[in-house]
């Protein structure tokens, strides 16, 4: 049974409303700015400049490409994502159209065997327990190279090709108190060359 | 203009639900909700939410009380961190309804999944609650869907879209009963401290008891982390 009263007869609401506007007004105070510095949004394909759609053209046949663009402390990149032969490709291109890399969506038994047993060591020796939730093969060389690779599903092993891994994991290292998600590139010998712990965004808005 | 269309067909769909004999409620629920960080494991989530009821039936109370406040609710939960996506909570609510005041005791496990371009997030809550010396028990679980409306990601000054779909079987005076709710909401991400979103909220009560309520709230909705 749902119960009503009328506010006018009660001077709790006359407080309620107070309490309300009182809380409304402190918390309303500026608060210190901590702007995100890198966001990516969605553009349409004719923002993007011709020799970037026709790498993705002759390299990816008919796949469809969704484009973002990503803002950056070191500026702008364009982005094309699709799913290729059943894996998630990420393109990544200049404001001019020149390709960058090519990250592809991997499981981790599909790393090199030297580079997994490095990283097998580099997390067993850092974190008291882990589990990776994403892999991807970083690719960088020439686009007639990357072209070749991605339409032959061949590693060409050229001095000009680099490999990279990088990889998402859940961890906890003995200075966490709880678990905590990481960011962790490595070279093709497994060795790190860059780990960053990822700051979750807020989830009070979804679990309250 | 997608979303404006599935606005309207939630509101629609509430209003069309509404049929005349049934119970029904219409209003608007201002909600407050802060976070406050203690530490890297705990959190104090805290949560002032004011209904006030602009129309119901078919006792049509308002037409004759005019102007309602409904109720007034106050929560604090404080969770306990298991990663960034996970938590484990207890908390307690203090509601003030026709002037008199009922205790709930929260008790909650939540898990967020991060998707490529959305998000999924799990609540389980149990509660105990106690009016007139009374006591009611419910279990609770909600799936939220949240989606950026631009890119992958909900950056700063990005809108998104937010769905809820929670079901509270609640055993109630030696009876059970179940209360569906579905929330369509946009929000808009101002910072990364700080949300508003707005939607409506369709809530369906005592649905076994062939007695059903249906209640359409206006949602208007502050996020703050501290």
């Amino acid at each position: 049974m749902t119960l009503i009263y009328c506010i006018e007869n009660k001077g709790i609401a006359r407080r309620l409303r107070i309490l309300f506007i009182l809380a409304f007004s402190i918390l309303s105070q500026p608060i210190e700015a901590q702007e995100k510095l890198e966001r990516e949004y969605r553009i349409a394909a004719e923002h993007v400049p011709e020799k970037a759609k026709s790498f993705i053209k002759a390299t990816y046949l008919n796949a469809k490409a969704k484009w973002y663009r990503e803002e950056g402390l070191s500026g702008f990149t364009l982005e094309a994502k699709l799913k290729w032969k059943g894996q998630r490709h990420s393109v990544e291109f200049d404001t001019l159209g020149n390709l960058q890399d090519i990250e592809i969506g991997i499981k981790f038994e599909e790393v090199e065997d030297i580079a997994r047993k490095q990283i097998e060591t580099h997390l067993q020796t850092n974190f008291q327990h882990y589990r990776i939730v994403k892999t991807q093969v970083q690719l960088k060389g020439s686009s007639a190279q990357l072209q070749r690779i991605v339409g032959n599903q061949t590693r060409e092993t050229t001095e000009e090709l680099i490999i990279n891994y990088e990889l998402i994991v859940k961890a906890r290292s003995s200075q966490d108190k709880i678990s905590s998600f990481y960011e962790i590139l490595v070279n093709k010998q497994g060795e790190v060359i860059k780990l960053s712990k990822i700051v979750e965004r807020a989830v009070n808005h979804l679990i309250f | 203009m997608k979303n404006h269309f599935l606005f309207g067909y939630f509101f629609l769909f509430c209003i069309s639900s509404l049929r005349g004999q049934d119970r029904y409620q219409l209003g608007v629920i201002p909600q407050i909700n802060n976070e406050f960080s203690l530490g890297d494991r705990y959190e104090l989530n805290s949560k002032v939410e004011i209904r006030q009821l602009l129309k119901d039936g078919p006792s049509n109370l308002t037409a004759q009380k005019g102007f309602h406040f409904e109720r007034s609710d106050f929560e604090t939960i404080l969770n306990r961190k298991l990663s960034p996506l996970d938590g484990v909570g207890v908390g307690y609510l203090l509601r003030i309804e026709e002037g008199k005041l009922v205790h709930r005791f929260i008790q909650q496990y939540a898990h967020v999944q991060n998707k490529i371009g959305f998000r999924l997030a799990h609540r389980f809550r149990s509660d105990q609650t106690i009016t007139d010396n009374e006591w009611s028990f419910r279990i609770r679980y909600r799936l939220s869907f949240e989606k950026p409306l631009e890119g992958l990601e909900i950056d700063p000054k990005e809108f998104y879209l937010k769905i809820n779909n929670e079901y509270l079987p609640t055993y109630a005076k030696k009876e059970l009963d179940v209360e569906i709710r579905l929330l369509a909401s946009l929000g808009y991400n101002l910072s990364d401290k700080m949300k508003f979103e707005t939607g409506f909220d369709y809530r369906a009560e005592d649905i076994i008891a062939k007695n059903t309520e249906h209640q359409c709230w206006l949602n208007l909705g502050w996020f703050h982390s501290f």
